[in-house]
């Protein structure tokens, strides 16, 4: 280390009682100077006396403490009447899931959407506006979707998707598939719930990517799904 | 050693118990939340007691446990509990099993044993105050023998009415560093044991200088004992402000708060502990109920503080402002002066001034332990040098210094 030091001009002046040799600009210090490095307290006598500080500091807490519970008495007037979710609170977190940030982008990057085709299938099932060309998959940086492809019942379409599972707890929300996809078929809407308790329900598949639906939300309790989904 | 006597212990034993194990578990909230609000957040509120409220909709019969019951996150002390005594309760190879166990012991107790000289409400009959509440509702018999029973009686409310009050508080609470230092040296844990010699070598900066802030205060009230002591603050000045040890000593209410919270080991003192050094100090080893214990103690010890700070220094049991005779059972004053005796005449009953004495001390006592926390939220942790430097070389001078000043003073004046 002190050989670095050593070596380096610039490092060899910064320590401590070094008389340097040069000033960096005119009138930085006179020539041969002993330069000491660090800040000067700049402290008046009563910061120094510490206490005074102290109980500045406390209150300033304090007060910050007491406009906060003087809000939460007036939100309590307001819970108390059963207007709580529409009262200004003491506190500026969002509560989360009962409570959303109303400032969520338009064009926020969430939840996917599979489009569908106007006409039906034969059997009048709904069929994806997908033809199953694995491009989203190919440009997705996460490889979390998985297509299956099949022929499509539809005789003027080629081929669709059997299965198009993402695993929304890999997915990094890019937007590369939507901006790869040739036919449209794949779009991320601004829905920026997705949280669920089990794994295994982070892999949505085709049908439930098709049906999609805001978000339910039922006396405080969500349904991050869009609805309740069947296990 | 009367029945009597027992019984008042009991009820003594009872309050004091419950309202420090109370107290102990709500400051967990206590801290959680106005830590929070402090800092313009929420706080702890998620666990929930469910409520079942008509039939899920989209559950094949099932209740529905939306309404979540959550009481400003109350429940989260509880949960603590549970999580606490229903962990794995481990204890590692490589420790003394013997000292280890005997040092969580030494944790809790002393806190709440340092509690037992603190008087809580002043002198009371409990003969007639039970007497005037029955017969208030109309029990006119029990009151009777109720009376009989505990006579004319004068009790303390206090565990132990001890003439050395402040020097068994320093006995006591001195050995509260045996839990840390055997803690730390038997957990065969290099964590452990730095948290143990830093909180050893704080203890004896601390415990130093906490003596001695005090002799001035004692060299005014000339006494030891707390309940003296709480009797002299009732002294006025000019017959309006009270004679409090704050007003007597402010300089050192500071030092000497200073000092208790040192010997809490909480931030801005926790060098002990030191999260972002030593894991968790001292008890680092330790799992379950047993770190539990560790981390119940250091909540007690707040109220313990408070309880000690409202003793000493202001003016423990007394209302400022209800001024005369304060020790008496009744209040008997001029009924123009206090709101209390506009209401109930010239002389209020024995219960009511009971109530109103605990009352006060409640309050004072809460407001301590709001300050502590309010404190521990506020102020950045100390490095290890600014604490010794704090303590050695300018605590203790002050400390000395107003000592021989007050003294001095004392003796020009000759008395209070």
């Amino acid at each position: 280390m002190s050989e670095q030091l050593g070596q380096n001009a610039d490092f060899d002046n910064l320590i401590d009682g070094h008389v340097m040799p040069q000033p960096a600009y005119q009138g930085e210090f006179t020539e041969g100077e002993i330069v000491k490095y660090y800040n000067p307290s700049r402290m008046t006598l009563l910061e120094k006396l510490y206490v005074p500080a102290i109980i500045g500091g406390l209150m300033i807490t304090a007060r910050v403490f007491f406009t906060n519970m003087a809000k939460w008495g007036i939100w309590f007037t307001y819970w108390i009447r059963g207007k709580g979710k529409d009262a200004p609170k003491g506190a500026v977190t969002i509560y989360y899931p009962e409570e959303t940030r109303p400032d969520y982008s338009p064009i926020n990057r969430g939840k996917h959407i599979l489009t569908m085709r106007q006409q039906k299938g034969p059997s009048g099932e709904a069929l994806p506006q997908c033809v199953a060309c694995y491009m989203c998959a190919t440009a997705c940086p996460a490889f979390c979707i998985h297509i299956v492809a099949g022929e499509s019942p539809d005789p003027n379409i080629e081929k669709y998707c059997v299965e198009f599972d993402i695993e929304m707890d890999k997915c990094i929300f890019c937007g590369y598939c939507e901006e790869a996809c040739p036919v449209d078929a794949i779009r991320l809407t601004p829905e920026p719930r997705m949280a669920d308790y089990q794994r295994e329900r982070m892999i949505y598949d085709r049908e439930y990517l098709m049906t999609w639906n805001p978000t339910y939300v039922e006396d405080d309790h969500v349904y991050p799904g869009g609805h309740p989904r069947e296990e | 050693m009367n029945t009597a006597f027992l019984v008042v212990s009991f009820m003594n034993l009872a309050f004091v118990l419950g309202l420090l194990l109370n107290l102990g578990g709500l400051l967990t909230w206590v801290e959680r939340k106005q830590g929070a609000v402090m800092a313009n957040r929420i706080g702890a509120n998620r666990a929930y007691i469910p409520v079942p409220v008509g039939r899920d909709p989209n559950g094949a019969g099932g209740f529905k446990w939306s309404k979540r019951f959550t009481l400003m996150g109350l429940f989260h002390a509880i949960t603590d509990g549970i999580k606490m005594l229903t962990k794995e309760n481990f204890t590692p190879p490589f420790v003394d099993t013997f000292v280890y166990n005997l040092a969580v012991w030494f944790s809790a107790v002393p806190v709440l044993v340092t509690f037992a000289v603190v008087p809580f409400g002043g002198p009371f009959q409990p003969g007639v105050m039970m007497s005037e509440v029955l017969t208030m509702v109309g029990m006119t018999g029990a009151a009777a023998s109720v009376g009989g029973f505990f006579g004319d009686g004068v009790y303390h409310m206090q565990l132990a009415n001890l003439n050395v009050g402040l020097l068994f508080i320093f006995a006591i609470g001195s050995t509260g560093i045996f839990s840390a230092a055997l803690a730390g040296w038997s957990s065969g844990n290099k964590f452990s044991l730095l948290g143990a010699l830093r909180s050893s070598s704080q203890m004896i900066s601390y415990e130093v200088f906490m003596g001695i802030s005090v002799l001035g205060l004692l060299v005014v009230y000339g006494t030891v004992d707390f309940n003296e002591m709480a009797q002299l603050q009732q002294q006025t000045w000019f017959g309006v402000i009270p004679k409090w040890g704050v007003l007597l000593q402010p300089h050192m209410f500071f030092v000497f708060m200073t000092a208790l919270m040192a010997e809490n080991k909480r931030v801005p003192f926790d060098m002990p502990e030191a999260e972002s050094e030593l894991v968790a100090g001292y008890f680092t080893e330790y799992t379950s109920m047993k770190m539990g214990l560790f981390m119940m103690a250091e909540f007690l010890e707040i109220a313990v503080i408070a309880g000690i700070m409202t003793t000493m220094f202001f003016g423990a049991y007394h209302i400022p402002g209800v001024v005369a005779a304060t020790d008496a059972m009744h209040w008997a004053m001029h009924p123009e002066l206090t709101p209390v005796n506009a209401i109930f005449g010239a002389e209020v009953p024995h219960a009511l001034v009971v109530v109103l004495r605990v009352g006060a001390f409640l309050f004072k006592l809460i407001f301590f332990c709001w300050l502590q926390i309010l404190i521990r939220w506020t102020l950045p942790k100390f490095r290890y040098d600014q604490v010794m430097k704090l303590g050695w070389k300018y605590m203790l001078p002050l400390s000395i210094v107003n000592v021989i000043a007050t003294a001095a003073f004392m003796y020009v004046l000759g008395g209070m």
